[in-house]
């Protein structure tokens, strides 16, 4: 079967479609051009038969007899509100369930009902779907149409369907779950044994051990606390010298004190941004079919490694990853210059994307889905990507909730943001603005008079610059020719200026070659972006061809979004430009058949020019699409003037005035000499200097990263079982209801939101945001987060396993929100807590009684993760280079990696780089990170799988890393001749376990290596140097089990 | 060396090499891989899935999937449509409804440039494309009527492997074993045959997703080098042997002492048991890639002296996925061999491409039903052969045929399989379905059926919800079925929560 789109080219996620689709005919809402919200064809068709005339008797016969054994018989399988959820909302359980659904029959209209239609299999919708039904049962249910639908009223109430699904109220389902009801910090409960706490976790913890019968396990030594925090910290071993001196340290603060270098440590947020990529389903390329790069994605990954070195509070953190192109006061680097903030938008461009996709609006659905999905497992711990298709079935979030935070990433696009420059830039800009109105007061009255009576004209002309009026058939996308009243400036940086340029604005242009430039005015109002800005350079990866033909970074001016009902677009463009129609928000064009018609780039040599765009090759524009263009220019000065779509070349009738005014000032006749004209000029030209040097101050250079663009304010529609053909009605932008209640504040009509956003998920009445982050931390300390489930705090996800537990959690979110959101001071308050020192020591009645381990009566032993694993065998080698940031290293690539799209093999080790530094290119993972679970980035993955696999066994036998770094650590090992090979030994110890080898230890490395050094055929005299022999040893080492495994 | 000859749980070859290996170690790892063998330790909780029993008696015990990457024509292979001749040359527009295709560059309509002919009792028609599979038609039970939600690759590659057309859902292979388990302790349960393709979408066709990687595809090539990490680095096993030895010795030690007394904690005990397992796959993996015992003659039925080397390739593929069956591995997975032009997508050139495709795989494949019949092991192994969708009646261009996820055809052998039959019919285009329409979840529900599986009932708990194979959807395809299906597993499938 398939969905009533009219597309059956990709049907919805939910296949079975719905009978009582309403049928939305209108595009997609869009707040500031005013469009109508869809009208509901639905509404009109069809409910006849609901208050219809008593239907007679042999009429009911006729049902009972012919109708309703082919419902059983046909349709109540999937359109039965027993057995469940009815497909499309239709039941055909009941007469009242019958005609709840709208829109699926019109009484006494055969031909004009749906349910006629659908069994005729006329259209693309058609059921039952395993077949079409014989004709005479088609007649059966045509005859019954005709007859008004007669059914026996069979005393069933009209409503939500009984049964076993819970009906969907929110305030019920907030009352009864947790999540939703806010943190409150309690007193630690009294313990017996306080001489054990050092801090209320510890007597949350103690209370409830105490209360089992149970008592922490004793305080694990100094070296394995080392240790420990190293490796939980950091993500890499404790440095030897490390170990013996706080071991060695009397202060009994010793601990406390080396917590504190492990927090100023920059591998400290080398290993805190890894867990938050995880969150961010961090990726630098973008899979599906040829795994195209993510233009300077790593830029967001080093923003999260700065951001964790700095403490950045966690309130700003969300922040600028929600809307950090939004945020009031940017953070600027102190050094460059740059900003900081906007960076943090990248989150919302790691996922996947297709570059050729067919169909290009459900596309768009599933991309955005996979944002909202992220979002809300990631700040707010809630699997909002449930309510996609329908209301959540367990948790307080409805399907409206989900397309009113769709809307803002709609309202949003996507750009290359030249962050350094950003900043530095939009002053320049500002100044210009300024010169430029303060230009247009000094030169227009002087001018105006040197004109005499047309100057009046001039004078009032830019005061009131007339309007183009759209003729039938248009749809303004852009008119940027009304001064003031011209569309607002949407661009990815400042190069198109503060506002727009006015008609009659004076100007100087280039006389014939070789002779001073002349005064003229702008025949047609626009915006402009000088030419000076088509020198800048981006230093970063350029978005792939043939987009990134052209160094757009910096360089776009961005129309607001807008739905159009046919494929012709009209661009009124002056300059060499190039022109990229982004339409349903599909941007990844990369050379594919498809679209080609998106993307031109036109020269018009300085006139002002119509533009025709064609875009009806490439798609069907049935049922319209929104679309938005992008100006990039691509050299010299370019003005725009006007975005239409229309079937014909707009004609519009130009402001006549500044046209005559050209006019005498190109006559031979006009006077330059007269005190007025020569004033005008002058003023012009020393205007003309002033803009020159500032425009001189205009950085060339800069860095891009991927970043939002916000635009105009766009509600979505809800979309039926999640397709994108299939729309609903109108879902304006909003917070979560459970949170914000049903009356909100109106979103903002002129930007997407998400600043609105942002401040909603931190506002302190957001009972999730800072549970969601305490739980995080406390799941990458212990390795069990309080909520096990950490991105899904609902009622599918797991709770804490107790009240005590749930104190606890709700303890720490209050207090790290009221004092500041510091995570390095929570981490500090955490590892420092008796709670965390505890050993592994298992006492057997503990085990048995709370073998899950949920009470903490011991410390949890617990596989090091991927990259840590990585990093230590770098880390022990001496290869590991210790640089921070910067672009990753391509991925090693293995005899097992294939397919389309694969990059040039990196180094086997990486260049030596920490793991987090690996390039992640989506469809070539690197193999040993990914064999010790390193997530495959498709969603939010705060808990990583911690699994058990020959695999992992056969990299750490066999891997040719593996070995090669095992042979690194014996030549360093080697390298100072002078050790006894027991001293040897006792150094791999300390730098592989951080504590000295035991005896016995010592012992069998020693025979060991002597029975290896056998096996190679050593001489005796060469045994203790031998290389080959020593990274034997050093490959057992790294194939123990305490290599992996932290203590 | 003896070749298996029996499917068998049990089966362990007795290889010299491997004995001596073990008893070289006699006091070592070696002893500790054998006495693990014995005991069936950690290592085969590993291994097991988490079904108890199966839900109901299921023919199948393991599954080979013939993946033809790319997307074969039905109209050209098993789905015979005189019409298209009749109006060859038309505008397909002025014949029937034709919607968008990948490209978009919709020519006219397009006759199969192969005949027809009836094979076997059954006197099904198969196309002059595979000669042999029409030699074994009377195993094949034919659905004409399958169809896919994806028009493009990527997604209808994940569609097919695991039933979202999302990237990161797991693999069938991975759910099969996640159910079952696997019945061998030295091979992974679930593993694929890269015969030089992998699908769009890469790996992430074979993973395990949200599962646990245990039940992960495990590639490997048919060919030497095999398996990732296989082959033992060091000059002489005794070499590994013996720092395996002094691992595991440490290993003790630190278990006893991170854990004080309690008893080891359970991951160092799986962690350890899986060293041991690696082990013995770096015997079990070579050995099972040893052609040398399989007789000149089955070797030159499968195709391996094949003059075409696709054909060798993917010959060696088929006879390699009977030896993993024969050694109790759950789920194969055979990628096609490079052809030269393009895998079966043929936007253009389809004579040429299609034939050059079916060279390679239509020998092989025959003769791995013959052998499986052969061997009385067809009936417990389910042969699944489909691509990700069909292709468009009328022509891309002139010669070749644009993605058609409305209609294709795709057959299932053994394992409970009717065999000579066919299913469901297409327009007399071979465009769309007009009786008895598939898709992908009922074919994952028939598959897991066949399997002993109730595709309702084999769940796992991800992101807040019970996530299947099938999501809410899936319907077991009864019309291939060589038995009725019980009562207890004929109920629909029933919405669960998202």
């Amino acid at each position: 079967m398939i969905d009533p789109s009219q597309s059956p080219r990709r049907a919805s996620p939910a296949r079975r479609a719905c009978l009582s689709a309403a049928y939305a005919v209108g595009a997609f809402a869009v707040v500031m051009s005013g469009a109508v919200p869809s009208r509901c064809v639905g509404a009109e068709a069809a409910t006849a038969g609901r208050d219809g005339p008593q239907a007679r008797a042999e009429d009911l016969e006729f049902f009972e007899a012919r109708v309703r054994p082919l419902l059983v018989q046909h349709c109540a399988e999937c359109h039965s509100a027993q057995a469940g959820d009815p497909e499309g909302g239709l039941s055909f359980d009941s007469r009242a369930d019958f005609l709840a659904a709208e829109g699926v029959a019109v009484a006494g209209k055969p031909d004009e009902s749906l349910l006629v239609k659908v069994v005729r299999y006329d259209g693309d919708l058609q059921m039952p779907p395993d077949g079409k039904l014989p004709a005479a049962a088609i007649q059966t249910f045509e005859e019954w149409v005709r007859r008004g639908l007669p059914w026996p009223d069979d005393g069933r109430p009209a409503g939500p369907a009984q049964g076993g699904v819970e009906a969907f109220d929110i305030a019920t389902r907030k009352a009864e779950h947790w999540c939703w009801h806010p943190p409150r910090a309690a007193a630690p409960p009294a313990v017996r044994n306080a001489a054990w706490c050092r801090s209320d976790i510890d007597r949350f913890v103690l209370a409830r051990l105490e209360a089992a019968g149970l008592a922490p396990a004793a305080e694990a030594s100094r070296e394995v606390l080392v240790r420990r925090a190293a490796e939980i910290l950091t993500g890499l071993p404790a440095d030897p010298a490390d170990v013996a001196r706080v071991t060695g340290d009397p202060d009994p603060h010793a601990f406390e004190r080396y917590v504190d270098t492990l927090l100023a440590s920059p591998h400290y947020g080398e290993r805190f941004a890894r867990h938050w990529l995880d969150v961010a389903r961090y990726g630098e390329a973008r899979g599906h079919e040829f795994d195209y790069a993510i233009p300077n994605a790593w830029r967001y990954r080093d923003w999260v490694v700065k951001a964790f070195n700095d403490d950045l509070p966690y309130d700003q953190f969300v922040r600028e990853q929600i809307a950090g192109d939004l945020v009031d006061r940017p953070r600027v680097d102190a050094k460059t210059g740059a900003n900081e903030s906007v960076v943090g938008t990248g989150f919302w461009f790691l996922g996947e994307a297709v570059h050729a996709p067919v169909d290009i609006a459900q596309d768009e659905a599933d991309r955005l889905d996979n944002c909202i999905d992220t979002f809300g497992k990631a700040f707010l711990g809630l699997a909002l990507g449930c309510a996609r298709c329908h209301d959540h079935k367990f948790d307080a979030i409805s399907n409206e909730d989900y397309y009113a935070l769709t809307g803002m990433l709609m309202s949003s696009s996507y750009r290359q943001v030249p962050f350094e420059t950003l900043e530095a830039n939009r002053a320049v800009a500002r100044r210009l603005d300024a010169a430029d109105g303060e230009a247009r007061r000094r030169v227009v009255p002087l001018l105006a008079a040197a004109l005499g009576p047309a100057g009046d004209d001039l004078a009032e002309g830019l005061a009131r610059p007339e309007a183009a009026p759209p003729a039938a058939g248009e749809t303004v996308i852009a008119d940027y020719t009304r001064g003031e009243r011209s569309t607002p400036i949407i661009a990815d940086a400042s190069a198109w200026g503060l506002s727009a340029v006015p008609a009659g604005e004076p100007v100087l242009v280039p006389a014939v070659e070789g002779l001073p430039r002349e005064l003229r005015v702008e025949p047609l109002g626009h915006v402009r972006s000088d030419a000076v800005w088509s020198a800048t350079r981006s230093t970063g990866e350029r978005d792939t061809q043939p987009l990134g033909n052209v160094d757009r970074a910096g360089r776009v001016l961005r129309t607001p979004k807008v739905p159009i009902r046919d494929g012709v677009l009209w661009h009124r463009v002056r300059g060499h430009v190039q022109v990229f129609v982004v339409v349903d928000g599909h941007l990844l064009l990369s050379g594919g058949p498809l679209y080609g018609s998106h993307l031109m780039t036109v020269d018009t040599h300085g006139e002002w020019k119509w533009i025709r765009q064609d875009l009806r090759k490439d798609l069907d524009w049935e049922n319209g699409r929104v679309v938005h263009v992008e100006y990039a220019a691509v050299a010299g000065s370019v003005s725009v003037a006007e975005t239409v779509a229309a079937p014909e070349q707009p004609r519009r009738n130009d402001p006549a005035v500044p046209a005559a005014v050209n006019r005498l000032l190109a006559d031979p006749a006009f006077d330059w000499n007269a005190p007025a004209a020569r004033l005008a000029a002058e003023e012009a030209v020393a205007s003309a200097g002033a803009r020159e040097a500032i425009l001189a101050d205009v950085k060339l250079e800069s860095a891009t990263a991927p970043a939002m663009l916000d635009g105009n304010g766009i509600d979505q529609y809800v979309l039926l079982k999640g397709s994108a053909a299939r729309r609903g009605a109108v879902s304006p932008r909003r917070f979560l209801e459970a949170i914000d209640g049903p009356n909100q504040r109106e979103w903002p009509q002129r930007s997407s939101g998400r600043r609105e956003l942002a401040d909603r998920v931190l506002d302190p009445a957001n009972p999730l945001t800072s549970r969601v982050i305490v739980n995080r931390i406390w799941h990458h300390l212990f390795g069990r987060g309080l909520v096990p489930t950490t991105d899904n705090f609902g009622k599918l996800g797991e709770a804490a396993a107790d009240p005590v537990a749930q104190a606890l959690l709700d303890g720490l979110a209050v207090r790290f929100r009221e004092e500041g959101y510091s995570i390095k001071r929570l981490v500090k308050e955490i590892v420092t807590s008796s709670t965390w020192r505890m050993s592994g020591g298992r006492d057997p009645r503990a085990v048995a009684q709370d073998p899950r381990n949920l009470l903490l009566h011991h410390a949890t032993l617990r596989r090091l993760e991927a990259e840590a694993i990585r990093d230590k065998i770098l880390a022990v080698s001496g290869r590991l280079d210790r640089t921070v940031g910067g672009p990753g290293v391509e991925v090693f690539i293995t005899p097992f990696h294939d397919g389309r799209g694969k990059p040039g093999s990196g180094p086997l080790d990486g260049a030596g780089r920490r793991s987090i530094y690996t390039r992640i290119r989506r469809n070539f993972l690197p193999s040993f990170l990914l064999a010790f679970d390193m997530p495959v980035p498709f969603q939010a993955m705060g808990r990583r799988n911690v699994t058990n696999v020959p695999a992992q066994a056969l990299a750490l036998m066999n891997d040719p890393f593996v070995t090669a770094q095992a042979t690194e650590w014996a030549k360093k090992t080697l390298r100072d001749e002078s050790l006894a090979p027991e001293a040897r030994i006792d150094t791999m110890y300390r730098e592989a376990f951080a504590r000295e080898p035991t005896a016995d230890e010592r012992a069998a490395a020693v025979a060991f290596l002597a029975a290896q050094a056998g096996q190679h055929g050593v001489s005796l005299a060469d045994r203790p140097r031998d290389e080959a022999t020593w990274a034997d040893l050093a490959h057992a080492l790294i194939n123990t089990k305490e290599f992996i495994f932290v203590p | 060396m003896r070749p298996p000859s029996h499917h068998c749980g049990r089966f362990r070859p007795a290889v010299l090499s491997r004995r001596e290996m073990l008893q070289s170690g006699s006091c070592g790892f070696g002893a500790v891989a054998a006495a693990a063998l014995l005991a069936r330790g950690a290592a085969r909780a590993a291994s097991h899935g988490v079904l108890p029993a199966v839900h109901h008696p299921g023919r199948a015990t393991s599954v080979i999937f013939l993946y033809m990457d790319g997307g074969v024509s039905q109209v050209d292979s098993f789905d015979p449509k005189p019409a298209l001749e009749r109006h060859a040359g038309k505008d397909p527009h002025a014949i029937f409804k034709v919607d968008a295709t990948q490209f978009n560059n919709i020519g006219t309509v397009l006759p199969s440039p192969w005949k027809f002919r009836p094979y076997g009792a059954s006197g099904i028609p198969v196309s002059d494309l595979f000669p042999h599979l029409g030699s074994v038609v009377d195993e094949l039970a034919i659905i004409r009527s399958m169809t896919s939600e994806f028009p493009e690759h990527t997604n209808a590659n994940y569609f097919l492997h695991t039933g979202s057309g999302l990237q990161g859902r797991p693999s069938m292979g991975a759910w099969t074993t996640y159910g079952l388990g696997s019945e061998n302790d030295e091979l992974p349960g679930y593993m694929v045959l890269n015969g030089g393709l992998i699908p769009p979408g890469g790996l992430d066709n074979f993973t395990n997703g949200f599962l646990p990687a245990t039940y992960q595809g495990s590639i490997i090539k048919p060919n030497a080098a095999g398996l990732a990490n296989v082959q033992p680095r060091e000059k002489s096993a005794r070499q590994q042997l013996a720092k395996l030895d002094l691992a595991r010795r440490l290993d003790r030690d630190f278990a006893e002492r991170v854990a004080a007394g309690g008893g080891t904690p359970d991951p160092l005990e799986s962690a350890i048991a899986n060293q041991e397992l690696a082990y013995r796959m770096q015997t079990a993996v070579p050995d099972l890639l040893d052609l040398a015992g399989e007789s000149a003659e089955t070797k030159r039925a499968y195709g391996l002296e094949a003059e075409y080397k696709p054909t060798q390739i993917f010959g060696t593929e088929c006879l390699l996925a009977r030896r993993m069956v024969e050694r109790g591995v759950r789920f194969v997975e055979l990628t096609c061999p490079v052809v030269g032009g393009d895998r079966w997508d043929q936007h253009g050139n389809l004579k040429q491409g299609h034939e050059n495709n079916a060279r390679a795989v239509d020998q092989p494949i025959a003769a791995l039903i013959r052998d499986l019949k052969d061997r009385g092991m067809l009936d417990s192994t389910l042969v699944v052969w489909s691509g990700e969708f069909g292709r468009t009646p009328f022509a891309q261009g002139r010669d070749g045929r644009d993605h058609n996820p409305q209609a294709f055809s795709m057959w299932m052998a053994g394992g409970g399989v009717q065999g000579g039959t066919v299913t469901g019919t297409t327009d007399e285009f071979g465009y769309r379905v007009v009786e008895k329409k598939y898709v992908i979840h009922d074919l994952h529900a028939t598959m897991l059926h066949l399997l002993g599986i109730d595709h309702t009932r084999l769940t796992y708990r991800f992101s807040g919800r019970d996530m299947r194979l099938t999501d809410v959807h899936g319907e077991v395809i009864r019309d291939v079925l060589a038995e009725p299906v019980p009562a207890a597993v004929s109920r629909r499938s029933s919405s669960t929560g998202s």
